[in-house]
Parts: C-alpha cells; structure tokens; sequence
C-alpha cells in the first residue's frame, strides 16, 4: 500500500507521448517555492477553501478531534489536531473541504492506469510516476513499476534525486525515463531546499553511467536558484543526458499552502 | 417583385391544380403542381452569386421536407398572414381555396390515416411536453449526384426513355421525363436572367445544362444547387467523388472559389440541421483526384467560416493522412469542421445494425444531425422523438407528468428496482410502438400521394423497377426515431439502485417527494443523488446503467422494424437543442438535475459531471455499442490552445478514441470565451459553437442553450 496523492489523466508535461501521472505523498527536500505544498508531508492532510465555505457548521458537528471551530461566525481549523479520518469531508455541502492523500495498493493505481492504455500506444506515452518524492515510499514504487512493465507500459519517474544510491540502482531495469531534478547550484542548493546536492549529483552520474534515459529539469525560479548560465553549466557535465527541460514557476503552492496550514514563505 | 397579392395568387392557383388533379394518376398531379412551385419558388441570383439558386419561402407548396410538413404541405398561419395583406376579394378567393386544401395536404392525410394506438397516446402535431411527439417529413436523402452530373439532364431522360419502352407505370415515367423538362426550363429561365443581368459566365453554364451533361466543375455545381431545391433534398452526399472528373484542369484556388460560391447557396437555404458536404472515406471512385477535392473542400469551408455547409471528413486507417492533417489545421485555427467519422468504426456497425453487407455498409452517411442511411439506396427519416427522461419521471409517478400532473402512460407498480426498470421499459416499448408504426403510415400515406419524382430518378433501382421512392422503389425501407435524455435517464436510474434500494439511504417516496418540490427542502437528499457515479468518468458502475439504457432504447427500436414492415427501424442518438426544449418541459430528476435543466447532449454526459478527464471521458462514450442502431452524435470541446500547443499529441489522443468511437464533433474554442461571449456579445460575432448534431453562431443562440453549452466541460491540456 502507499499514500497518494492525485492521479492525473490525460498528463502531457511529464514525459513522452500522453501519460497517466501518479503523485506519491511524502519528499525528504523543503524547496521554498514548493508547488506542491500537499505532497510533503506523507500522511493523508485535510485541506479547507476558506472562500467555499458557507459556515454552515456541520464539519464541526461530526469532527471527533474539535479542528473545526465557529467562533462569531468565523470558521477556524486547528490543522494540528486533524487525522484526517474525511468524516466532515463528506458532510461538507460546499465542498469547502477535501482531503489530501489517500491509501491505495499498487493494483488499484494500476488498474486506472491501464484504462488509458489505448492512448499510450498512440502516442507513446505511458505512466509516470511523481510527487512529492517517489523515492520516498519505495516499496510501493518498486510494485508499481513491475506491474507496469509487466503490462508493457512505459515508465517514468520524476524524482528529486535525493535517495540512496542502491535505490536508483534497483530502479534501473524498472524505469524507462527518469525526469531527474537539479533545482538549484550547488552553493545554493542545501539554503533553497533544505539538503546539499551531492548526493543527488552522484546518482545522477550513477543512473547515466548505467544507462538510464535521463531528462534532466530545473526549475526556475528567476532571480532565487541561479541563472541559465549555471544551468547549463551544471547540465553540460553530463554530456549522456537526452534533453534538458526548464519548468516555469507558478504560485498555486501557495494557494495550496494556506488551505491545508502550513507556512508559504515571501521568498521573491 | 413577388408581392402578396403574387403570392395569394400564387397559393390559389396551387390548391386549383391540386384540385384540378385530384384524381389524376399521382405522378401527373405531383407534376402539375412542380410546374406551379417551382417558377413561384425559384429566385435567380443575388449579385455576387457565382451560382443561380436562390428561393423564396412560399406557404403552399410541395417538397418532401418542409419544416413542419412533408409532401403537399401548406402553412395556414401564413396564408393568413398573406390573407391580411390583400384586398378582400382575393383574400375570399385565398381562404375558400385553403379550406378546401386543409385535409388534403399530406401531412393531414397522414394524421387520419392514424389508428387509436397513436391518437390514444401521442398528439398529432408535437409539442414535445409528453413523452413522445410526432415528426413530418421524408428527410435525409442522398440522390445519386454522381450519376446527375455525369448523365445530365438528356442522359437522364434517354435512361428513363429507354426503361419506359420496356412497359409499366408509364404515369411515373411519363412524369419524371417532364420534371427533368421543367429542371431544363429552369435552367433556362435563370439563364435568361443572368444573361440580363451580364453574367455571362453564369447564363452560358445554365444554358448549357438545359440541353448537355455538364461540361466542367461549374455546371455541375450549378446542376446540383438547381436538383437540390426542385427536389427538397437537403444533404449533398460525396461532393469529392463527385466533383472529382472535373477537377482535371483546375487550379485550387478556382476549385475553392467555386465551392465557395456553391457554399454560400447552402448557407442561403439556412437548414443547419442538414446541409451535410462529406468528404473521404472508403468506396470512393476517383482515389487521388477525390483527396483533391477532399482538402479543398475544407480548405473553402476554413475560408468560408460559416455554420453550413455541415462538413464531414470520412476517414479509414490507410487514407491519404494529409486529410486529416488538414481537418487539424481548421481545428487549430478554431474552426469546428469538418466533423469526424472513422469508417473502420461505422462500416462494421452499420454492417451489422443494417443487416447489410460491408460494399453497402460502405455507403453510409450520416445526414441531418447524424442520423444514418446509404447513399442513394435507404431511406431512414426520422419521424418521432421520445424523452427518455420524461417516461422515467411516468415511471415514477404512475404515468403522470410531475409538471402538468397530466396521465401520460400507463400506471405500472413496482417494488424494487429490477421492477422499476421493467416499468420503465414497458413504457418505451409501448412507445416505440406507436412510433414506428407512425412511421410506417406516413411513407405510405406519402407515398399514396406523391411519386417524389425528382428524388425516385436518381435513387437506386427506382427506375429500373418501375416503382416510385415510396412505393416500392427504394431498396431499403427503413426508419429511425430521436431518442432524448439517455444519459440522464441513466444517472438518474444510477443514483436511485444506490440510494433508494442498495443503500436504502431514503424510500422511493421520499425521493418522489424530493423530485415533485424540485429539491426544495431536500437539499441533503440532493447532494447525495450528485455524488453518485455519473456517466463520463470511465466509472464502471454508472457506464454500465448508461450502456443498459442505451441497450434497452435500441432493443425496443430494432424490435419494431419487422413488426410494421420496415428494412429497419433504428434509434438516433442525436441532439439538435432538443436536449434543452425538453429539458424544459421535465422535472426534476434523481440525478440531481433540478426541474427545467437541460438535459445531456446525445450521447455525452452531462454539463460539468464528467470531472475525471478527457481520456476517462472518452473512454464512457465508447462503451456504448455503436452496432444496434443508426447514428449518435458525440460532442465534445477543447481547447485552441490543446490543438496548437500539443497537436501531436491530440492527434494520438483522437486517433486512440477513433479504435472504438465512430464519430466526433468538436467544439474548438479558447477558455473564457463562451463565457465572456454572454457578457459582451458584441465581441464574439463569429464564434461558431456546435449545439447538437448542428451549429450556430453563439450570440444567436438561445440564453438557455447558451447556457448549456458552457455547462459542458472544456478539455485542453490544462485539465
């Protein structure tokens, strides 16, 4: 079993052809300009639209951990004490209220996967899987992508890189196409997301000498995680990479971030 | 200068040759009263027109497809309107004459040839407040213009002459040879005009087919537009194969302006449920020189922008791709056609729901709003409608409508909900009887009446048998009626298994009670019924009552066919906006839809429930058999920007749905723009939008089915 946290059809920006992209709850980095806020911690985390909700109060009927409170008309959520069990997810008549993150077995992932198989082969697409870090609940990754090869699916894995090198090394046979991230320069790297990039150049050197299709892709983040100068430095050590691609920023994490309570910080 | 008292005039001396004819043969009658119609019908040209070919409406008249009526029809509110405008001699003389032709058009002899197991359950005319309502008229014909424009009008005569020589009904053949004399005249009389008015190019090409088989591209276009109004015929068939010997020789852009000018008549005649131009696809006979005409057919529809013609790209695995390809450079540009149909799909399905083999299956066309028949040898009007959704609300409520409390079906109990559903079902069968056998008694109360000699002479076997159309000359026989509100109907069945009788969250009369207040004070209830599993989102559960229902409606359809004596008798799954005028006219229903809403278009779920992507959407709609019956319209919008950005993999994305779906009508548009375009509709003046099975300008459209259209969900590859 591992916790999701979406399941995107139709994916055309992650990798190949037309894919099915599967996020995995749960990354070891803390990028600041994180878009996906909801993938980092790996438990299942409740998320409340303050601008949906019509006050009506039944979530804090049903709430067995008081999270929800109406103080003078004014809907608070005490994040912190939420497990979210979804019991006032499903009594939310405005559906102000969702939950982040699910439980789900390989099987069940891949039984929608392969409901979209059809356009796979007509365009060579296949599943990817993302996150968070999908390296981070590895077990789960590992039967996920047997189960894909076995189906003949193609398979690709967008990761951060920060895993321990045996892991890469048993993704090698498993994995068509890794969309490896470098996010920031060296010097920067461990101040914009929490660790150092040496570990994450040493399996980015060690899947390319074993052969593995790498994309490599940088977020930028202008005027905050280097310039394209650095870049392409960084990329030009790697002469076996097959492209390069840069991801352009975008600010839903912080919208995000604010519905399920956690901090966004003002980096720009 | 046709004046009312031209047109009163007019109208008399109609009804005198009727009644002058009334016991003459029926090809005789029907050619008298031609020689009437058609000078009073026919307008020669506008300024600009590269063809003759205009018209004018007239209250009286004949053609098998007027708006209400088929065969000898007549309009009273508008010979009233004429009545008021003339002085009142003539307005006696012009209201005698109408009385007297009341019971003798043929859509009055069709109604009271009706037994009571039509008068019993149906109204006459429809409204479409009850379940089921009646249509009139011999539509969605394909006459063999490959054949016009190769024999021409002597070519045709000598054909008829030589068969008329073996013996037979010498009053149809008799008759077809003056109506192809007063197809000449015509030609003549325009020709005359245009000569008048210094168009020499255009009065040489009409004088030259008064007397010869056309010659180049341009009369047989002129030939065509002419055949196409005297006949009534509305959908023009294979205009690249037919057009294709008279390629040789032309540049492309002279092709395209002459299609362009041959479009702008279509446009003209405003019948944007039919005007259908179909392009590639199997069995056609001129290979490359008809892809030709293929790309530029769509190229000028590209150039032409316009709702009509209704282009339809036929395509197989193995066609020339450049057709397609082109199809994507109009997609791309934001225009909706051609609409697409993948022969490796209909072919087999037509093969099998026809009960044909595949060289006739290889003639399918869809007409109108995607009804099919074969080209030049079946027949399948469409001549009834039911609400699906309305006998379900019967169902539920003892036959009544909630709206009108008024007794529509029968009452049929039930007590869980394999009985609903066989209440439900009984009530379409019941239906579904009366319908075909409708169905029957108008072709053969048309056919008593009329020879229709324009459309018998270029219909297959007609000539060779001796017969008329619709007196044993079409090869196939058959008939087809609109079935509405599937997919609500299915949602709704859906969401009662789940709460009333698996779950028992509420009891059938709670939810009656909730669907009579329109969920007013049933808020709760009404949330539960929308998060149940809809059609659209690849969901098992709600694909498979979808597919039960779809099933049962086609079942009851087929099972008609030999009953009343037809070839077939199919459901249509179309949609013009009659998914929002019934929607009207239905109360609320246990999908969660409130009283009033539109319903679903065709076969595609409903406004803004299929939330689970393009592909999961996709994949619903071709889980309904395309094999038992004849046609189904899939609409769908996307994005300009999914086309440009990502063309490639649009491309696979539709050639992955195209293995199993058989068409698909595209909605190509920018995010925001329908709903900017409600706001300030004076900034979206060419925003062309697909409705159903046809298209209009937006702004023109309806508030209501305006709304609908923005309810549906808008693909790209942003979502």
């Amino acid at each position: 079993m591992g916790t999701i946290t979406d399941i995107e059809r139709f994916s055309l920006n992650d990798g190949p052809g037309i894919r099915t992209t599967v996020f995995f709850k749960g990354c070891p980095l803390n990028c600041i300009w994180c878009h996906n806020p909801e993938s980092k911690s790996p438990r299942p985390q409740l998320s409340y639209n303050a601008e949906a909700c019509v006050g009506c109060g039944k979530c804090a009927e049903v709430c067995p951990n008081g999270v929800h409170s109406f103080a003078e008309g004014v809907h608070a959520v005490a994040f912190s004490g939420c497990g979210a069990c979804g019991k006032c997810v499903g009594v939310c008549p405005a559906k102000a209220l969702k939950t982040y993150g699910c439980e789900a077995s390989a099987e069940d992932v891949m039984r929608v996967v392969l409901r979209d198989r059809a356009y796979y082969e007509t365009s060579g697409g296949g599943l990817t899987v993302s996150g968070g870090e999908p390296t981070f609940q590895f077990a789960f990754l590992k039967e996920l992508l047997t189960l894909a090869k076995r189906e003949g699916v193609h398979t690709a894995v967008e990761t951060c890189g920060f895993a321990p090198t045996e892991r890469f090394a048993e993704l090698l046979p498993l994995c068509d196409l890794f969309l490896y991230d470098h996010k920031a320069p060296t010097e920067l790297h461990e101040k914009l997301t929490g660790v150092p990039d040496d570990l994450i150049v040493k399996n980015l050197a060690f899947l390319l000498d074993g052969g593995a299709n790498v994309i490599l892709r940088c977020p930028v983040i202008d005027g905050v995680n280097g310039t394209a100068e650095q870049r392409n430095a960084f990329a030009a050590r790697f002469p076996k990479l097959l492209a390069v691609e840069e991801l352009p920023y975008h600010d839903l994490g912080r919208t995000k971030a604010k519905r399920i309570g956690v901090d966004y910080p003002d980096f720009k | 200068m046709f004046t009312a008292q031209d047109h009163a005039e007019y109208i008399i001396s109609f009804i005198n040759t009727f009644r002058e004819h009334e016991d003459a043969p029926k090809g005789a009658r029907e050619l008298a009263c031609l020689r009437v119609f058609v000078p009073a019908f026919l307008l020669p040209f506008n300024d600009d027109d590269v063809f003759a070919g205009r018209y004018r409406e007239l209250a009286v008249g004949f053609t098998p497809q007027e708006h209400e009526y088929q065969g000898y029809y007549m309009y009273p509110e508008k010979v009233e309107a004429v009545a008021a405008q003339v002085d009142e001699a003539t307005a006696k003389r012009l209201r005698e004459a109408a009385d007297w032709f009341r019971d003798k058009t043929t859509t009055a002899k069709t109604i009271a040839a009706y037994p009571e197991k039509i008068t019993s359950l149906l109204p006459p005319m429809a409204d479409f407040e009850d379940a089921a309502s009646l249509l009139y008229r011999i539509g969605g014909t394909f006459p063999d213009y490959g054949k016009l424009v190769t024999l021409g009008i002597p070519g045709l005569k000598a054909e008829i002459s030589a068969r008329a020589a073996k013996g037979g009904d010498a009053d149809f053949f008799g008759s077809m040879l003056g109506a192809l004399d007063l197809l000449a005249e015509t030609c003549l009389n325009c020709a005359e005009a245009a000569s008048a008015a210094g168009k020499s190019e255009m009065a040489m090409s009409l004088t030259n087919i008064a007397s010869n088989a056309p010659a180049n591209m341009r009369e047989a276009l002129q030939l065509i537009t002419l055949f196409a109004h005297i006949s009534g015929n509305l959908d023009y068939g294979r205009l690249d194969d037919i057009l294709a010997p008279f390629a040789d020789g032309l540049d492309d852009e002279e092709i395209i302006r002459l299609l362009i000018g041959f479009y702008k008549l279509i446009v003209f005649r405003g019948w944007i449920w039919d005007g259908r131009v179909i392009v590639g696809g199997r069995a056609r006979r001129h290979g490359k020189a008809a892809d030709r005409v293929a790309l530029l057919a769509i190229e000028a529809g590209r150039r032409c922008r316009e709702v009509l013609p209704q282009l339809t790209l036929r395509f197989y695995d193995g066609q020339d791709p450049a057709l397609l390809e082109k199809a994507f450079d109009n997609f791309a540009d934001g225009y909706i056609y051609p609409m697409l149909y993948s022969d490796d799909v209909n072919i087999p399905a037509v093969e099998k729901s026809f009960g044909v083999n595949r060289a006739a299956a290889e003639r399918y066309m869809p007409f109108g709003c995607g009804e099919y028949v074969l080209e030049h040898c079946s027949l399948g009007t469409p001549s009834g409608t039911i609400n699906l959704l309305k006998v379900l609300e019967a169902t539920l409520f003892d036959g009544r409508d909630i709206r009108r409390g008024k007794q529509i079906l029968p009452k049929r109990g039930f007590h869980d909900f394999e009985s609903l559903f066989a209440a439900y079902s009984a009530n379409v069968d019941l239906l579904m009887e009366a319908l075909a056998l409708q169905e029957r008694i108008e072709y053969d109360v048309t056919g008593d009446e009329a020879s229709l000699l324009y459309l018998s002479m270029l219909y297959d076997d007609c000539v060779e048998r001796g017969k008329p159309l619709l007196s044993g000359g079409v090869r196939y026989l058959g008939g087809t009626m609109e079935s509405y509100g599937n997919v609500n109907t299915a949602d709704s069945l859906t969401a009662i298994k789940s709460v009333v009788y698996d779950r028992g969250l509420v009891t059938i009369d709670e939810l009656k009670a909730a669907l009579a207040a329109n969920f007013e004070g049933f808020e709760d209830l009404r949330r539960l019924l929308l998060d149940c599993p809809k059609y659209g989102n690849d969901d098992d559960e709600a694909d498979a009552m979808a597919v039960r229902v779809h099933e049962q409606v086609c079942a009851s359809a087929n099972a008609q066919a030999e009953k009343v004596g037809l070839h077939t008798y199919k459901v249509v799954v179309i949609n013009n906006s009659m998914n929002t005028t019934m929607g009207v006219l239905t109360g609320a229903s246990a999908d969660g839809r409130g009283a009033c809403e539109p319903m679903a278009n065709g076969n595609n779920p409903a406004g803004g429930r299929d939330v689970s992507g393009v592909t999961a959407m996709l994949n619903s709609l071709v889980k309904l058999d395309p094999s038992i019956h004849a046609g189904a319209v899939q609409n769908m919008k996307f994005t300009t920007e999914m086309f440009n950005k990502y063309r490639e993999k649009t491309k696979a994305l539709l050639a992955a749905y195209f293995k199993k779906g058989q068409q698909a009508m595209l909605n190509i548009l920018n995010r925001g723009d329908l709903e900017d375009a409600l706001v300030h509709p004076e900034k979206y003046p060419d925003l062309i939008v697909r409705v159903g099975g046809f298209a209009a300008r937006f702004i023109e459209l309806d508030r209501d089915v305006q709304r609908e259209i923005v309810s549906r969900t808008l693909y790209g590859n942003d979502n």
